[in-house]
């Protein structure tokens, strides 16, 4: 897979905070990135970073090529950006908010652009509702369309499905693994590991800075798993690796005898690891 | 372009919030009678239009600044403001599609304004003065929008504004020549009422209601106005930045 973006010893310090440190990443293309971790470790600023509302304080970075802020200009057009804040303006309808981002892109017939684009995703029956009469799981719509309307190569949402029912989260990750098939590359920042798991890859961040970046079920294969059983009408149990090679090798070593009448595989989840990586660094830090 | 697109979805806001086009043209005109009923109360001897008019110009110069920080603080809580930046907009495309797009308000608010105060205070210009006072009005609202822009940087909600109005809106009551002659002020006190461009509008306007129209003395503060309005856009695009 090619490589759409590189990101190289990238620091953001604001006044008293230190929001990324020495950050390098690099992301391929026509894949889904999630950004993961706790409130607070530094994801949106590596977004805003990434989309150039944010001037680094160290580091480079490179989205296709090109510097988010310097070749800001060039860079719009193969961008699109959810932020976390819905971002819409609240009397305007929903087609007169997407069709102002058609117009800045120079797209011809923006209202008809805005309105095939809301109706794919599920909104043509309120196209011309103000948006602050929308429902939350609605404007959220309106702002993936916004950031749709061009149809970038390259897609940063930034915490999309907070909030959202379970429904309707699953539809936009539907469409988001639709998008991604196209070819178009995603990063989603979450703190729902159930959405991480949907993801190629998974960037894992604490106090700003990246502490794993792995495949999530490579990272779940990284955690422990119980077998537990009963041979012979005793309890019996035993700690190995998740990793499916692990996992084979301990079945193998107790075999299923006819006397294990009961067998269950307690396997840590992405969560689980998670948290065991985070608590590890914490535990680690002077 | 981009200019025009962004004055597009200014209007577009303004004429879709009814509480912002009457903030914006009734509240005026409710002011303007309030002004009527108070200068009744003064002695006829005194000349209504010497302070009726530098009034008016305080009025709307006072509204279209607080609609504009408004408005411009609105855009950077909503992130709409980050948004556009990030799709490729300029700073300069930002400040000057909202004054362009204020224009065509600025235009209709100063004709009824204008209009009102001549019918209410029985005023009798010729059309020459009731252009010139027009353009005041118009050019020192552009004024006031800048100026809003400029100081919606400072204020991350809209509260945070507030602490501003005394520094940009009453202190130039006392110093601008809206209600004392400057001249009669201390020396320091003429010099801090240089930097409020509201002084300029009233003296634009005391120049075209003297009994002689003074030209000199009109399009030297109309300069003065028009030398605010390339300063605030030089300062706006400069301190113009997004929320980090």
């Amino acid at each position: 897979m090619p490589i759409a973006i590189y990101v190289n010893k990238l620091s953001k310090r604001y006044a008293k905070v230190q929001a990324i440190q020495d950050i390098s990443l690099e992301i391929a293309s026509g894949r889904i990135t999630g950004f993961v971790g706790p409130n607070g470790a530094g994801k949106s600023t590596l977004i805003k970073a990434l989309v150039g509302a944010v001037q680094p304080t160290a580091g480079s970075l490179s989205v296709f090529g090109l510097d988010p802020i310097k070749q800001r200009w060039e860079l719009r057009k193969k961008l699109g950006y959810m932020p976390q804040e819905l971002a819409l303006y609240q009397d305007l309808s929903a087609r007169e908010n997407v069709a102002f981002y058609a117009r800045l892109h120079q797209l011809p017939d923006p209202l008809g652009q805005a309105a095939r684009l809301l109706s794919e995703l599920d909104l043509k029956a309120r196209v011309d509702s103000p948006v602050q009469d929308l429902s939350g799981g609605m404007q959220k719509r309106v702002s993936l369309a916004c950031a749709l309307v061009h149809n970038p190569q390259l897609l940063i949402l930034d915490e999309p499905t907070a909030a959202l029912d379970p429904l309707l989260k699953k539809q936009l990750w539907n469409k988001f693994k639709e998008l991604a098939r196209q070819g178009k590359t995603l990063i989603i920042s979450t703190h729902l590991m159930d959405e991480a798991m949907q993801c190629n890859t998974v960037v894992l961040l604490q106090h700003g800075q990246v502490v794993a970046d792995d495949e999530p079920r490579k990272l779940v294969a990284s955690g422990q798993a119980v077998i537990r059983f009963k041979q012979a009408g005793k309890d019996q149990a035993e700690k190995v690796s998740s990793d499916s090679n692990a996992l084979a090798a301990a079945l193998r070593r107790h075999g299923l005898a006819p006397d294990i009448s009961h067998l269950e595989i307690e396997a840590e989840n992405l969560e689980e690891v998670m948290v065991k990586i985070l608590n590890n660094r914490e535990n680690k830090k002077p | 372009m981009n200019i025009f697109i962004v004055a597009r979805r200014v209007l577009q806001q303004l004429r879709h919030d009814r509480r912002l086009l009457i903030f914006s043209i009734i509240i005026p005109l409710v002011m303007v009678y309030f002004l009527k009923l108070f200068f009744d109360t003064m002695s006829p001897v005194l000349s209504h239009e010497t302070y009726v008019i530098p009034f008016t110009a305080y009025i709307i110069y006072f509204l279209a600044f607080i609609l504009s920080t408004l408005l411009l603080v609105q855009e950077r809580i909503q992130g709409t403001l980050n948004r556009m930046l990030i799709n490729g907009l300029r700073r300069t495309d930002i400040i000057l599609g909202y004054v362009l797009g204020y224009l065509s308000l600025a235009v209709i608010q100063a004709a009824l304004v204008l209009a009102e105060v001549i019918w209410l205070f029985e005023l009798s210009f010729d059309w020459k003065k009731i252009l010139a006072l027009g353009g005041v009005l118009f050019v020192l609202s552009i004024v006031s929008v800048l100026l809003g822009i400029f100081i919606s940087t400072f204020a991350k909600r809209e509260a945070q504004v507030i602490p501003f109005i005394p520094l940009v809106v009453v202190l130039p009551t006392f110093l601008s020549g809206l209600i004392a002659d400057p001249v009669l002020l201390p020396k320091w006190a003429q010099i801090v009422g240089h930097f409020f461009p509201i002084r300029y509008g009233i003296y634009a306007a005391k120049a075209v209601i003297s009994p002689v129209f003074d030209t000199a003395a009109f399009w030297q503060n109309m300069g003065f106005l028009a030398l605010f309005i390339l300063g605030l856009t030089v300062i706006g695009s400069l301190t113009f930045r997004e929320r980090e």
